[in-house]
């Protein structure tokens, strides 16, 4: 580590120290998503033993009149991360893909000419390239997820880190509390580095774009480092780095490839938080109590094969609830006749 | 080197704040105290169980639901992180005591300053220690040093990331830096010339 700022030398020492022990380790994901799933259950079997919370009545007819789709993909199940077979580092899992996507990198030729399929694992290093009218969703191994556009060459390497060739990709992060590492996207026109955030990188012949939709990127090109945040599109090109708004931005192609939310067993709560995150929509509740209430109404069934802003139709009346979209906010309101608690 | 080495420290408002959330059944309160103690904990497990890796996921499993049952009782006399640690060396002993096996030596560093890391077997000692110390530091401090000096992010980045100005960023690093070195084991503290 230099000491470019002029910092004292006491605090260069620990500078060297720190970099000397290099970053912190973490446990494996899928250790980290058991031991979550496990102490979530208990801490929800606390809460219902506390004598002060009960399930309302209404909430339990309607999770038992719930049954909103019966329909679990075999790509839904391997949705987590895995390893391959020998115990090869997994990098990505492929969730989804739709028209071409294929391998481009070393690998021994295939009849398929390196068609990928849902569930298949890759590697560091591994280079893919969706055809026109292809594209793909993929888990990366820190839990972030990736969408390819179509027309698009990437290389995903560990870090994570991807390089970006040609195309666009689309990351979300999540909120980036408690991770370790951030995410890169490396192009010829500069480096992305997320923060926590949700955005695309999109390449063209003779500019990066960087649209951030939610939380915040940073974009270092030519020796200088830019923050964008929500709302912005940052443009580097021949003429240097522009900021601006990011006016009526389409993420249709983005919903289209999402990942199917594993919906059964989890709280009407966590549901509109991704339901939140996918679409970019405000929630809102007509009652306060429906707010309270969502951390203990726990659904069944799939939503696999819905757009994610086409499920709230599907799931909310098998809670008693109905919606209506205004302005990019969903505000939550009981059904008409729906009993209070 | 300060004479706070050792010294508990106390829960912070934060830490009252999450607990009474967590009680109060807020979805939210739950994704925060994992994120923010399940590598913790991890790591603290994990050298201790011999590296046994499916000890350390028991054992952390273990520590939280426990801590979340008795979590009423939790009073704020400790840091939250520091009372987890107790219920983690209990786990700790009761997976030795249920398997009959001793537990292994850590290894730490013995003497010498930590800036001599001449092979690879005191370099994961020094690393051990370091990793350790960041861990123990509290309002966050651990990652905003890992952020700047191990991942490099430059102190603008490290303020967009937490939503501060580049001033109170840079102020965070300072209280920070001190925090590490208040709790950096004596006598292989950074800036010091040898065991003390």
């Amino acid at each position: 580590m230099t000491n470019p700022g002029g910092t004292p030398p006491e605090d260069d020492t620990i500078a060297r120290l720190l970099e000397a022990a290099g970053p912190r380790s973490t446990a494996p994901k899928e250790r980290e998503d058991r031991v979550r799933d496990a102490a979530r259950a208990h801490w929800r079997r606390s809460l219902e033993a506390a004598p002060r919370r009960r399930t309302p009545a209404w909430i339990a007819a309607a999770l038992a009149a719930a049954a909103v789709l019966a329909i679990v993909t075999a790509w839904e199940m391997r949705s987590r991360g895995q390893r391959q077979p020998g115990g090869d580092i997994v990098i990505a899992t492929l969730l989804r893909s739709e028209g071409s996507m294929r391998r481009i990198d070393g690998t021994p030729p295939r009849a398929d000419g390196g068609a990928l399929r849902a569930g298949d694992a890759l590697p560091p290093g591994t280079s893919v390239e969706t055809a026109p009218g292809g594209r793909a969703a993929l888990a990366l191994a820190d839990g972030s997820s990736l969408r390819i556009d179509s027309g698009t060459r990437v290389r995903l390497l560990t870090g994570p880190t991807l390089e970006l060739e040609q195309g666009a990709i689309y990351i979300d992060s999540g909120p980036g509390q408690g991770r370790r590492a951030f995410l890169e996207v490396r192009t010829r026109l500069g480096v992305v580095r997320d923060i926590g955030t949700q955005f695309e990188v999109r390449l063209t012949a003779d500019e990066l774009w960087v649209s951030v939709r939610e939380g915040l990127a940073t974009l270092a090109t030519a020796g200088r480092s830019f923050g964008a945040p929500a709302g912005t599109r940052l443009v580097a090109g021949g003429t240097g780095v522009e900021s601006r708004p990011l006016e009526d931005p389409d993420w249709s192609w983005v919903l289209d490839i999402a990942p199917a939310f594993a919906m059964d067993g989890k709280t009407l709560h966590e549901y509109l938080d991704w339901l939140a995150r996918e679409t970019g929509w405000r929630i809102e509740f007509a009652d306060p109590g429906i707010a309270r209430e969502s951390s203990t109404v726990v659904l069944h069934g799939s939503v696999a094969d819905l757009r994610p802003d086409r499920t709230p139709a599907a799931v909310l009346p098998t809670c008693g609830l109905k919606h209506r979209l205004s302005d990019g906010t969903l505000v939550i309101e009981r059904l008409d006749g729906a009993r209070r608690p | 080197m300060s004479g706070k080495r050792g010294a508990v420290p106390g829960a912070t408002e934060a830490d009252r704040d999450l607990v009474r959330r967590m009680l109060g059944g807020e979805e939210r309160a739950f994704t925060e105290f994992f994120d923010g103690h399940f590598s913790r904990l991890y790591r603290f497990a994990l050298p201790r169980l011999g590296r046994d890796a499916d000890a350390a996921e028991e054992v952390v499993q273990a520590v939280l639901c426990k801590a979340i049952s008795a979590m009423r009782s939790w009073r704020g006399e400790a840091a939250l992180f520091t009372w987890l640690c107790t219920f983690c060396m209990h786990e700790i002993g009761s997976h030795y005591r249920q398997s009959g096996r001793r537990p292994e030596p850590l290894g730490l560093i013995e003497d010498g300053p930590a800036m001599i890391v001449a092979d690879e077997t005191r370099r994961s000692e020094v690393a051990m220690l370091v990793h350790a110390t960041l861990d123990g530091l509290r309002d966050g401090y651990g990652d905003v040093l890992e952020w700047k000096y191990v991942l490099g992010l430059s102190v603008d980045e490290i303020a967009l990331r937490l939503g501060v100005s580049p001033k109170a960023a840079e102020s965070l690093l300072t209280r920070a830096r001190q925090a590490f070195r208040e709790a950096y084991p004596a006598g292989r503290g950074p800036g010091t010339k040898g065991h003390s």
